[in-house]
């Protein structure tokens, strides 16, 4: 009966990312990881790994930003103990712009840590969060049934390691301006 | 029940971006499912998809894909976009080597509504880091371990209507409350063959795209208010005369509804109660009458000047909440000479 509330149509859908990530490149996050200033040039495009349907540009001034086309994917995800090199997740499912990709509950890139350690999350290229999530089972795991949480919130992604064994651990986010959210995951070795 | 505000998310996302502010996400753990961005289809259009050229799915995951274009059709209890094979469709499905999705994913979509979609599944026996897919129709005996395609299929249908995936429990005890589900399962997990949309996946597509008629249960997955408002006609009768107290049904008008809200009720139950002038106790008068769009209507015949309420009861099998409509007088004028000796009938 009622009609549908009309969505406010500030910028078309598939330019909001590329504003998204326009701005965030000249402006300061409170809260968001990783926004704290100004987008390194690489992020000036969002590279695929594989073909794409709808077929990226490259920007053609540096105050232009491409965003998400059909077969763009979510930024990397590194993870880190203090001091340690990052490690990049392997990416699962996902939504990113006009479109997403389901995939499983993943093994998850390796990275040793220390019991207890603490381990910080960074996005490349660095865009705005509004939340995250944790999961971690047993290594091996094929769906997270029974798993536990490391922590959640809404700002900087920081955990503290699980005790000693080896986990899949998987980290949920979601990204700032409707861009989507997306699941990453690291095989814990804890020692 | 989660409140939807889409245009002030919209506003304050771009607020956000201009200021650097957070902005606070809008999932919530066991609601409808949430929605993803971009726009609707309008209500019940067609969607025709058609396999894409070089990439065509082999017979068994054409089946499966078929089926879950009408399990969407079958199961979607609302206005959403349906979908239908037509070898002339715009909208390919693909399936095999040439898949973009991410690089871990099994089947993935776009969609740019109202004007189409695309879809692609990984072709059998696809090597990932985590293992080998395997199409559970490609087997004559599915073994353990397999994806349903039409399952995974009826997820990616509803990604392209707009649901996003369901935010389980934790301990995901609800996951077959929604097909649209960040991580599909293997048989023989519970829900590795869900060919139906879940509760959850229904509620977020009645909300978007509203009710197929006022008859049509809500999900339960829903939590909405209803307002009943009762009338009378005449409010001032002879003693002995019949008049017709009519009750109206509709779901309370509030933005988080988005379609739903202000839609009439009709055909439940509605029952009336009564009570005579100056006494306490409600007696029942009877089960009103549907009629269209949300009234339901019961004549009376009265013999003392009573009160009257319609009573709709929170039904257990869809997510109405119920409600007890204001008390409405009627005036009964004294009994005329001889008067019998004659309680309120």
């Amino acid at each position: 009966m009622r009609q549908r509330r009309s969505r406010l149509r500030l910028v078309p859908t598939r330019l909001v990312p590329i504003l998204a990530l326009a701005l965030a490149g000249c402006t300061t996050s409170s809260g968001g990881t990783g926004s704290d200033g100004p987008l390194p040039p690489s992020a000036a495009t969002t590279p695929s790994p594989s073909p794409t349907v709808g077929a990226a540009t490259v920007a053609p001034s540096p105050s232009v930003i491409v965003g998400p086309t059909a077969g763009d994917v979510p930024p990397d995800a590194r993870l880190a103990s203090e001091g340690g090199e990052p490690v990049t997740g392997e990416l699962g499912t996902f939504i990113w712009g006009d479109g997403g990709s389901d995939s499983p509950w993943l093994p998850g890139a390796r990275l040793h840590v220390g019991a207890g350690e603490r381990l910080t999350l960074t996005l490349s290229p660095a865009i705005g969060t509004v939340g995250w999530r944790t999961q971690y089972t047993r290594a091996g795991a094929t769906d997270p049934t029974g798993a536990r949480s490391l922590g959640s919130g809404t700002g900087d992604v920081v955990l503290t390691a699980p005790g000693k064994g080896h986990w899949t651990l998987a980290i949920a986010v979601d990204f700032a301006d409707g861009l989507g959210s997306a699941n990453y995951f690291w095989r814990l070795e804890v020692g | 029940m989660i409140p939807f505000h889409r245009r002030a998310r919209l506003a304050a996302a771009f607020l956000a971006v201009l200021t650097g502010a957070v902005v606070v996400p809008v999932t919530a753990a066991h609601g409808p499912d949430p929605v993803l961005g971009g726009g609707l289809f309008a209500q019940n259009q067609s969607l025709e998809f058609r396999w894409r050229a070089g990439s065509e799915p082999p017979t068994a995951i054409r089946t499966a894909i078929r089926a879950a274009a009408d399990d969407i059709g079958d199961t979607r209890a609302s206005k959403a976009a349906t979908f239908l094979y037509d070898s002339a469709g715009a909208n390919p499905i693909g399936y095999g080597p040439g898949a973009t999705c991410g690089v871990n994913g099994l089947a993935c979509f776009t969609r740019s509504a109202p004007s189409g979609f695309t879809m692609w599944l990984r072709e059998q026996g696809h090597v990932f880091d985590w293992g080998t897919l395997r199409w559970c129709q490609m087997y004559t005996t599915a073994p353990n371990g397999c994806y349903d395609a039409e399952t995974i299929t009826l997820d990616e249908f509803g990604h392209v209507e707009i649901l996003g995936h369901h935010v389980n429990y934790s301990d995901d005890r609800d996951y077959e409350d929604a097909v649209v589900q960040t991580f599909s399962r293997t048989k023989p997990n519970d829900g590795w063959n869900m060919h139906v949309l879940g509760r959850c996946d229904v509620a977020t597509l009645q909300r978007e795209y509203d009710v197929v008629s006022w008859s049509t249960p809500y999900s339960t997955c829903l939590d909405l208010d209803t307002a009943l408002t009762l009338s009378a006609n005449p409010t001032a009768i002879a003693y002995g005369g019949t008049m017709t107290l009519t009750a109206s049904l509709k779901v309370v008008d509030r933005d988080a509804y988005d379609r739903l809200g202000g839609n009439p009720v009709s055909n439940r139950v509605v029952r009336l109660q009564r009570r005579t002038l100056a006494t306490t106790t409600w007696v029942d008068a009877g089960t009103m009458a549907a009629g269209a769009s949300g009234s339901y209507a019961l004549t009376v015949s009265l013999t003392r000047s009573s009160e009257f309420r319609a009573i709709f009861s929170t039904p257990s099998a869809e997510g109405l909440n119920g409600d007890t409509s204001p008390t409405v007088a009627v005036s009964v004028s004294a009994c005329p000479a001889p008067c019998p000796m004659s309680a309120a009938r």
